[in-house]
């Protein structure tokens, strides 16, 4: 078994794949990260030797690395890739998975190796389901979300290198508009809480704006809100095609508990769910609930905890 | 005049599976097939860059035997002929086969512009569109909410994470798109009976020059559970229950 790279555009996240990257390593595995950013920051987070990527021109789309990656990996004997699964990522380890006529496995939930293959685990059937996999073929391309590993400090020795973009490409970044200020990040709330369609009216929102602010939580919503009713925007609805709860604690609200939304809630700590639909789905992906009308329940539940805190 | 493709994936629909919680096990005997949700953005987008250009779009799809029903639909929403690549060895097999099977038959055509799902309503592996386009040497753009082609340019709109990126590349060019790009007609009886008149041409890997074994070199070891969230399930109910709720929650130190 050869050597690990790890990549992401986001050094935070690529941080993380480094936590996990040391801690299944082999005996002899090194580590290579490939970044922007700072050499002493990947050395502090375990990474044995770091590429540091060259800016890139402003007509350059961060995908443009992808040849740069491709060499890096032919130059190291490379086993095992992990880019951070952004959707940027997502399509670099795609094309570095064509290009090393590799297998590829996406928004891994866990991985681990022996002396034999690569083990990794993700959910398939829109959350439905969990599937491991074995692989013995490589290099094997691996992308993970942020915020599913840790990173830790190993404070290894800096060992660094320049790595040169290709100057040759077809696809030209024209101009990035960026979402507006103050776009909450919902995949960093430790509190969230998440309208579904049990609300009736765009109004009766208020309610639960209420209850974020009671509880210092992030206002988000399942994707029929986002999508269909357009109540909220788009960044904000929670699901497998939209953002993760990694929320501490997690309100659910008069969401019925498709099982795409469970597949967004998965790693949330607390959930608590209210909602008036007797065999929901929910109830299942809840740890603390109340069965009934949340027109109800939710202005008395503000109204509780404003008392609790007196 | 463009000539574009649209590749799509018959899945099945991952609302007809149910759990057996008990021994963790998927219960697949009930399911339906659909074209895969995304992928039927890919073949309307194809329908209005054609007509914008005057062109034409061909469906194209592989799979085993079970695949064959999707071109009834895909042809129905548009599409003036499909080419199904249809093998035993290409049931349920991985993005990296899937790709190079149908970079094998696009090669074999000439297409401008070559659609595809952001990913698939099964696995969601959002890999098949680049590794076609890397196959092919085609510049790719993905997740794409917005595309127009001006002459010999793509110019397009990725929504991502941290906002719009507007991107263009020469022709011909490979594009994956997101559900929210446009709203699929839902096919009409017109559709639906002009759909059988519509050829169908079918391939096996022989006829690509793929050995069954390149593509059975794909396959890993696998294992499938059904999620099973292990929740504590704690119901509150009664006229006290909104304080004993509140309560749970101050004792655990998530509400302060």
């Amino acid at each position: 078994m050869s050597d690990i790279l790890v990549f992401s555009e986001k050094q935070e996240l690529l941080c993380e794949m480094l936590g996990k990257a040391c801690e299944i390593a082999l005996a002899g595995q090194r580590i290579i990260a490939a970044g922007w950013g700072l050499a002493a920051d990947y050395a502090r987070y375990g990474a044995d030797k770091a590429y540091i990527i060259d800016e890139l021109a402003e007509d350059a789309t961060v995908e443009s690395v992808v040849p740069a990656l491709n060499g890096l990996i032919k130059r190291e004997t490379i086993s095992v890739v992990l880019v951070g699964a952004t959707k940027r990522g997502k399509e670099i380890s795609a094309r570095l998975g064509a290009l090393q006529d590799a297998l590829g496995i996406t928004d891994c939930k866990d991985i681990a190796i022996d002396q034999d293959a690569v083990e990794v685990q993700r959910m398939i059937y829109g959350g439905m389901a969990v599937r491991r996999e074995r692989i013995t073929r490589y290099p094997i391309i691996v992308s993970v979300p942020p915020r599913t590993f840790k990173r830790v400090e190993r404070d290894k020795p800096i060992d660094f290198e320049q790595l040169a973009l290709d100057q040759e490409r077809k696809t030209k970044l024209i101009e990035r508009k960026p979402n507006q200020v103050g776009t909450v990040n919902v995949e960093e709330a430790d509190t969230l809480i998440v309208v579904g369609r049990g609300f009736g009216k765009e109004e009766d929102l208020a309610l639960a704006r209420e209850l974020a602010g009671l509880v210092g939580g992030v206002l988000a919503c399942t994707r029929p809100i986002a999508e269909d009713y357009h109540w909220m925007p788009e960044e904000v609805y929670v699901g497998l095609t939209g953002k993760s709860s990694k929320a501490k604690l997690h309100f659910s609200i008069g969401t019925s508990g498709q099982i795409q939304y469970v597949a967004g809630i998965t790693d949330a700590g607390a959930i608590v769910s209210i909602d008036s639909n007797e065999k929901a789905p929910i109830w299942s992906a809840t740890d603390y609930g109340i069965k009934g009308d949340l027109y109800s329940i939710l202005p008395a539940l503000n109204a509780e905890i404003r008392k609790a805190k007196g | 005049m463009l000539s574009i493709a649209t590749c799509f994936k018959y899945v099945i629909d991952e609302l007809d599976i149910r759990a057996d919680v008990a021994s963790r096990t998927l219960k697949m005997d009930r399911v339906s097939r659909k074209i895969s949700d995304f992928d039927r953005n890919a073949i309307e987008e194809g329908v209005i860059q054609a007509k914008a250009s005057e062109g034409k779009l061909t469906v194209i799809s592989a799979g085993n035997d079970t695949a064959k029903n999707g071109f009834k639909d895909a042809l129905s929403r548009g599409g003036s002929d499909a080419i199904f690549v249809c093998d035993d060895a290409l049931g349920d097999v991985s993005a990296a086969a899937t790709a190079k099977v149908l970079a094998a038959v696009l090669r074999r055509g000439e297409y401008n512009l070559v659609l595809c799902g952001e990913g698939s309503s099964d696995m969601y592996s959002q890999q098949v569109g680049p590794r076609v386009a890397e196959l092919l040497g085609y510049p790719v753009i993905t997740y794409v909410n917005n595309l127009s082609v001006q002459g010999n340019q793509v110019v397009a709109e990725r929504k991502l994470e941290d906002g719009i990126e507007v991107v263009s590349c020469p022709l011909p060019a490979v594009v994956t798109v997101l559900g929210d790009i446009n709203k699929p007609k839902v096919p009409g009886m017109k559709q639906i009976l002009d759909a059988k008149k519509k050829p169908i041409q079918e391939l096996s890997l022989a006829d690509l020059g793929i050995p069954a074994e390149e593509i059975a070199a794909y396959s890993m070891e696998r294992s499938e559970e059904a999620s099973i969230m292990d929740r504590k399930q704690i119901m509150f109910d009664g006229p006290g229950a909104v304080a004993e709720l509140v309560n749970a929650l101050m004792s655990q130190g998530l509400i302060k």
